[in-house]
């Protein structure tokens, strides 16, 4: 990678993502977001050091749909666990032990519950992959110029340009009539 | 270290939410604490006419309640070791229920009463048992009445220095009383948690002295847990509707109580899979023979409620988080589990007490009897149901009234939640993410 490679995509890309706002606390980014969607933006994100109890709501967020993706894989491992040892133990290649019928339910519950475990641990962190279309290297709000302190203390909301509600002008003085610092527009 | 040089004292209740009732109104629920504990005492006192086996009924429902009183003491140990901030308004509850232990000491007399009629296998058993010859040396009466001693010295102490220490701690407000109660709770779990196992060996286990599964004190601690988290629950619904505790327990709080019932629930299945498994792979007839009888005599339909109704409909049941938030639904899974839990009891006390019990030569007696007992769900259920008599369910009903009664004594004499805890502020703020 070379720097010229950089040049023509920072030259083409001149559509908006959205607008970003910096806010100094907790509080502060909080009646902001319920200001927010008062105003009627639905497509709209805060970003914060740690979690912000209760901020979903106030952006209306909807519930993940995680907890299904990791119902349905668990589901998965256990039928996938049921139909492998049924195959291999009684249908491929029967063996009587001890007295027990070679499929027998008792022993096969260890396994089940392991693959139905590994199933929706594997479904919980790449489902959440998938639902946050992670990995990337990039994403656009990065460009805002005191994104970094995202980690460490401040706050901030986005409002992306797909949202039906964005102006280009209206929606930044909305964000600092808020209270919101630093508002910029985010070129995609 | 900080906090025992500058002791500070929390904020008052009336800085933090002063729009919470402190305390149950003077004479407020006096009737139902009266009517509680009458109806609970006629219950009991009714199942003696409607029996023949009083003492197992009575054992059955004296276990199924000392698991809610126990898993209430279990619950206080373990907020205060792990400094939890959630549970503060709900701590004051556990502490009420579990102060009751001094009643379950009295009520464990008509035990002493009817020792024999529950414990014959052993008290009167054959001479040339060599088996419960060897066991002689834990398993005689002596013993067994030091250990109930014990246990009930352990719990009784354990359930007065919480509960007295957080009381104290609503006048004064210290801090370091926190500390403190959280520095005894790691000690207390420990002999907390080897009482409540011998406990389970000696009243129910013993039953049948030839069987031994040294996991059986950890499935009678799961089930105990559950069910006074489902009993904690129905409890605080109900007096919420009354207009107490609904400022300081929310949807929040029982969403939490719900999460760990529901995981005490799949924890008892784990448990007594293992149990099963084990036995059942080693297919020894001095460890198998205890399932063979709950096999006869309509035991086996049990078994399959106790499958279904203890792990896999509530498993799907109260999964959703929709449905532990909902203050209809919870309590109605809450009290299904309560009542699981008596069937649970029933199970592990009945089979044995009424007919068999393990011996040198139940291997051969089940071989011999395999196939005797009714085949098909229905079948085996009309069986269970000449089984039991009604005294097995109205003993239970009846200890869960009286201690329900008696915990209501404590509330109203009590402040509904523990005032001055320094982390009560996080408790009524508490959100789940």
């Amino acid at each position: 990678m070379t720097t010229t490679d950089r040049i023509p995509q920072m030259t083409t890309t001149t559509a908006t993502w959205g607008v970003v706002a910096e806010f100094e606390s907790a509080a502060a980014v909080y009646h902001a977001a319920e200001k927010l969607t008062e105003a009627g933006y639905t497509r709209t994100d805060a970003h914060t050091p740690f979690p912000v109890h209760g901020i979903d709501q106030k952006l209306n967020h909807r519930e993940s749909s995680l907890g299904w993706i990791v119902v349905c894989c668990g589901f998965t491992g256990i039928c996938l666990a049921q139909a492998m040892m049924y195959w291999m133990n009684a249908v491929d290649y029967p063996i009587w032990v001890s007295g027990k019928l070679p499929y027998a339910w008792p022993s096969t519950i260890p396994i089940t519950f392991e693959l139905m475990v590994l199933l929706s641990g594997l479904g919980a962190v790449f489902g959440m992959f998938a639902l946050n279309k992670l990995p990337r290297l990039h994403h656009p709000i990065f460009a805002h110029s005191t994104f970094h302190r995202v980690t460490d203390d401040r706050f901030f909301l986005s409002v992306e340009a797909t949202d039906p509600k964005f102006d280009s002008s209206a929606t930044p003085q909305f964000l600092q009539s808020i209270g919101g610092t630093n508002v910029e527009i985010i070129k995609d | 270290m900080t906090a025992t040089a500058t002791p500070q004292t929390a904020v008052s209740l009336q800085q933090l939410a002063p729009q919470i009732t402190p305390k149950v109104k003077d004479g407020d629920l006096a009737t139902a604490q009266m009517g509680l504990i009458v109806a609970g005492a006629a219950l009991i006192g009714v199942s003696w006419f409607l029996t023949d086996h009083f003492f197992l009924s009575y054992l059955v429902g004296y276990m199924g309640v000392l698991g809610i009183v126990l898993g209430a003491l279990f619950f206080v140990m373990v907020q205060h070791i792990t400094r939890a901030g959630w549970s503060v308004s709900v701590r004051r509850l556990a502490e009420n229920i579990a102060w009751t232990l001094p009643v379950m000491l009295a009520l464990f007399v008509p035990i002493l009463i009817g020792f024999d009629d529950i414990y014959g296998h052993w008290t009167h058993a054959d001479p040339s048992d060599h088996v419960i010859a060897g066991k002689s040396g834990y398993l005689n009466k002596t013993f067994f009445f030091v250990r109930v001693a014990v246990y009930f010295a352990i719990w009784t102490a354990l359930a007065w220095y919480f509960r007295s220490n957080s009381i104290k701690q609503d006048e004064t407000g210290d801090p370091r009383a926190s500390l403190k109660m959280s520095k005894l709770a790691a000690p207390g779990l420990f002999v907390f948690a080897l009482s409540i196992t011998f406990a389970a060996f000696d009243w129910i286990m013993s039953i049948d002295p030839h069987w031994f599964s040294t996991i059986f004190g950890v499935t009678y601690f799961a089930g105990a847990f559950m069910s006074f988290l489902g009993f904690a629950t129905v409890f605080l619904i109900w007096l919420g509707k009354k207009g107490y505790y609904r400022d300081a327990i929310n949807t929040e709080h029982y969403h939490d109580l719900g999460k760990l019932m529901w995981a005490f629930m799949v924890f008892w299945t784990y448990t007594n899979f293992s149990q099963y498994m084990l036995i059942w792979y080693a297919n020894l007839p001095e460890e198998t023979s205890w399932f063979q009888y709950r096999l006869h005599d309509g035991w086996g339909a049990v078994g399959t409620i106790l499958i279904f109704g203890h792990f896999l409909f509530p498993f799907v049941f109260l999964m959703s988080r929709h449905m532990k938030r909902n203050k209809l639904v919870l309590p109605i899974g809450a009290a299904f589990m309560l009542l699981m839990h008596c069937i649970d009891m029933q199970y592990l006390i009945l089979p044995s007490g009424l007919h068999g019990h393990v011996t040198e030569h139940s291997g051969e007696h089940a071989a011999e009897h395999a196939g005797e007992h009714a085949h098909g769900f229905a079948a085996e259920f009309g069986e269970y149901l000449g089984t039991i008599d009604a005294s097995d369910i109205l003993c239970y009903l009846g200890f869960l009234a009286l201690i329900t009664g008696v915990t209501m004594l404590h509330v109203r004499r009590t402040n509904l939640i523990p005032l001055r805890d320094p982390r009560l502020g996080e408790s009524l703020n508490f959100h789940n993410i």
